[in-house]
């Protein structure tokens, strides 16, 4: 008799044992899940910030790169409209600044008639589209500059115009 | 009688000490693997911050600048380039934290790659401090800025430099940039001896360094103090600063290849700019198919001739 009571209660134990040994196993799992999954969140979080940083600096910046710069005069903010309608039409830009899903150039002052530019409405349109990858852009940032072009009237000057650099920083995908 | 007493070990001690194995097991386990995956992330993000600081250093309004970066502890910057195949080329910047636990320096965090910046610089950096002078290179218009990047663990040493590079140097500001007495130890760079860790050649404009010679060129002034190669030659690997130049040539050439497409706008409205589109394209070729830097003596010529007719036009195409 006290074999049979002796046996039941090791088998009681054991299985004590396994429950106990499956919930610390099960209690850890979460603990690990909840770790990656706040750790992930974050990662997303830091590169979407960093990309954001990234791209405000950029913007900053790229009314000064040699593509952009409007370099006859002597002018800090200006940019050259004949050579970013240039690079538009090139079209291999995308990957050189791969940082940006957006970048365009807008003329907002004094208007135009027509928007996008385009082969049959070149210089008297308001937009050059630069880079659009056709995604949700997310947080359009903008900087204001001179929008600079030859033109031909009056034995030729360069004309000045208010517009704004457009851009958006490349999403996380 | 002998004593028939052992040592019996209840239930709840062996679950204990099974249980306390096997948490301590995890622990260490995760420990292990969380540390160095920590480590990485962490030199993944400061990689693309100094990339993201890199921006406002280059593009300033001046044509040099020099700036400072302070990281954490020993860092290594591992600057890497691959250079143009019908495309820019691309910069690659990763970085890594000495370590305490394991291995001291750990795998390098994920590569940022940038298709516009230019970094000079050796293959690997190390230090607390890394130290950047911008300078732009205008052959014949300006293609882009060089950052030249050093740490602040090497001293320098400019032996019977010119005057106009001892002003530059000394204009940057730099602790361990030396042109007076050198400390021992300083890698020496000399302009007229020719038995130095890195030798200069004014006359032939070439830099010899590691036994390797790389050649730069000046801007069109011929001002010393205005050449920003022969400092990117100083302080690069032969071999970066190769890839680099060439990235910045191809550069220089897809510049060049908007630059004719303006011409030929501009040629609608009477300029004479159309007279520039050979040169450009002339320009273009050299640029673009530069083999090493050697070549550049040619592209410079080639520049001289074009920014000298660009000048006589009425609308100047840059």
């Amino acid at each position: 008799m006290g074999l049979i009571v002796n046996s039941s209660r090791g088998q009681i134990k054991i299985q004590q044992m396994a429950f106990v040994l499956v919930a610390v196993m099960i209690f850890f799992a979460m603990v690990a899940l909840l770790y990656v999954s706040l750790r992930s969140a974050n990662v997303d979080q830091s590169a979407v910030n960093l990309r954001e940083e990234e791209a405000r600096i950029a913007i900053r910046t790229i009314a000064s790169t040699p593509e952009f710069s409007f370099s006859v005069g002597n002018c800090a903010n200006c940019v050259d409209f004949d050579k970013i309608y240039s690079i538009s039409q090139v079209g291999n830009y995308e990957e050189f600044w791969n940082n940006f899903d957006y970048l365009a150039v807008e003329k907002t002052y004094p208007e135009e008639d027509s928007e996008i530019c385009e082969g049959r409405n070149y210089p008297f349109c308001s937009k050059i589209e630069v880079i659009d990858k056709e995604v949700d852009e997310g947080n359009i940032l903008s900087t204001y500059v001179s929008v600079c072009r030859w033109e031909n009237k009056e034995g030729g000057y360069y004309k000045c115009e208010l517009g704004r650099i457009l851009a958006s920083g490349e999403g996380i995908r | 009688m002998k004593s028939k007493k052992g040592f019996e070990m209840s239930f709840a001690w062996m679950f204990a000490i099974i249980v306390g194995g096997v948490i301590l097991f995890l622990a260490v386990y995760f420990i292990s693997v969380i540390i160095p995956s920590e480590t990485n992330r962490q030199d993944t993000l400061s990689g693309k911050e100094i990339g993201i600081l890199l921006s406002p250093v280059e593009n300033s309004l001046s044509s040099s600048r020099s700036s400072r970066i302070f990281v954490n502890g020993d860092t290594r910057v591992y600057n890497f380039c691959k250079g143009p195949i019908n495309d820019f080329g691309r910069q690659e910047i990763r970085l890594a934290t000495k370590s305490g636990i394991g291995a001291e320096w750990p795998e390098p965090g994920v590569p940022h790659r940038f298709n516009n910046k230019y970094l000079f610089s050796e293959e690997i950096i190390e230090g607390s401090e890394f130290y950047i002078y911008s300078k732009s290179l205008n052959l014949p218009y300006k293609a882009a800025d060089l950052l030249i990047m050093w740490s602040n663990l090497e001293d320098y040493c400019f032996k019977d430099a010119p005057r106009e590079i001892k002003e530059t140097i000394d204009g940057m500001g730099f602790d361990n940039l030396h042109t007076g007495q050198c400390p021992s130890k300083a890698i020496e760079i000399c302009f007229i001896d020719s038995r130095c860790d890195i030798d200069v050649d004014l006359s032939s404009k070439s830099v010899t360094k590691n036994r390797q010679t790389v050649y730069f060129e000046s801007s069109f002034s011929g001002r010393l103090e205005e050449e920003g190669l022969i400092y990117a030659a100083i302080f690069s690997d032969p071999e970066i600063y190769e890839c680099q130049l060439k990235r910045v040539m191809a550069r220089s050439a897809a510049l060049s290849e908007i630059l004719v497409d303006k011409s030929e706008r501009l040629s609608t409205e009477n300029c004479g700019s159309l007279s520039l589109v050979s040169d450009l394209e002339e320009f273009a070729g050299l640029a673009r198919n530069m083999e090493t830097s050697r070549d550049i003596r040619l592209i410079k010529s080639a520049a001289e001739e074009l920014k000298e007719k660009n000048d006589g036009l009425n609308c100047k195409l840059f």
